[in-house]
């Protein structure tokens, strides 16, 4: 889960603390970019071909997790 | 003397390619006029004798930059010491004949490490928030051969091309924090890499289309730091042409 949330710091590259229930919305870090980079993430580090709709409706970073675990 | 003298007092900038030709001639002036310079090179003791120009203000590091592990390193190591980065300017690069018929596949894979692969990682390393002050400027090396090529040179004109599509991609996604990135692109100047290119390539075809003559590292170098300084921060996603009328 540590290792998850490191990635995500990488991946939005933001200096504020980030933990599992950020909500994603209050983020200006998480746009169409960090969109597209957590697929490409999720396919490259965890193997996982993770679906568009599903990031879509994720509300918090807990959430992103969920899809990758 | 020249019209322009530029102020970079207190900012930090990362030169790959400082041991020698327009990276070398890049970090000193940047140093001249006030900035922190990372001076990356392979060239071990060709950096020493950099650094003893500008002992203060120039940090020499001697590796591989296709090392992209020890890059990230000494690139937090130098914002550690100095603070976050204004700059950075990929001026590493090889040359390498590589003829379709019969071309060595790692040294045309070498020139596309080094000319392509490094100056990627570089963005990815100066951009991070944690490395790089808002509004700074990376200009990447390309080549009037990307924009005309000769035989022989797919790997180096191929990969020179990839930076500059590269830079426009990277423009798009890093503007959000006012960073910009762009690449130059210089024509024959006069170095220790067009001195080895000069027995293969049509000399008489060089000489003849640089009307304004053959470059000088000085000749680039102050539209690198122009392109490093706030008098361009409206350029981004664009290739500069500084080739003595070569294109023309």
């Amino acid at each position: 889960m540590e290792q998850f949330i490191e990635k995500m710091v990488d991946l939005l590259d933001c200096e504020e603390e980030i933990t599992m229930d950020t909500v994603l919305d209050e983020l200006d870090e998480w746009d169409s970019l960090s969109f597209v980079s957590f697929l490409a993430m999720a396919n490259a580090a965890y193997g996982k071909k993770v679906e568009p709709s599903d990031v879509r409706n994720a509300e918090t970073i807990g959430d992103l997790y969920n899809l990758i675990k | 003397m020249s019209n322009i003298t530029y102020n970079f007092i207190n900012q930090n900038f990362v030169v790959t390619g400082a041991s020698s030709g327009m990276g070398k001639q890049v970090a000193m002036e940047l140093a001249e006029a006030g900035a922190n310079v990372l001076a990356i090179a392979r060239g071990e003791e060709a950096l020493f004798s950099l650094k003893t120009l500008y002992p203060e203000r120039i940090t020499v590091v001697a590796i591989d930059v296709c090392d992209s592990e020890k890059l990230e390193e000494s690139i937090i190591g130098f914002v550690k010491n100095k603070g976050k980065l204004d700059g950075a300017v990929h001026a590493a690069g090889i040359s390498g004949l590589t003829p379709l018929k019969s071309f060595d596949e790692n040294e045309a894979r070498k020139v596309v490490d080094v000319s392509f692969w490094a100056g990627v990682k570089l963005v990815q390393i100066c951009s991070k928030v944690k490395n790089s002050n808002t509004g700074a400027s990376i200009l990447l090396f390309s080549s009037v051969r990307s924009h005309r090529t000769d035989k022989g040179l797919f790997a180096y004109a191929g990969a020179k091309s990839a930076m500059q599509i590269a830079a426009k991609t990277f423009a798009k996604e890093l503007a959000k924090r006012k960073l910009r990135v762009n690449t130059i692109s210089p024509g024959w100047v006069n170095t220790n890499m067009t001195d080895k290119l000069e027995e293969t390539n049509n000399l008489d075809e060089v000489n003849q289309n640089h009307i304004l003559g053959i470059g000088y590292p000085a000749d680039v170098s102050g539209v690198v730091l122009f392109m490093l300084s706030d008098r361009s921060k409206w350029m981004t996603g664009t290739d500069v042409v500084v080739d003595g009328g070569y294109l023309a």
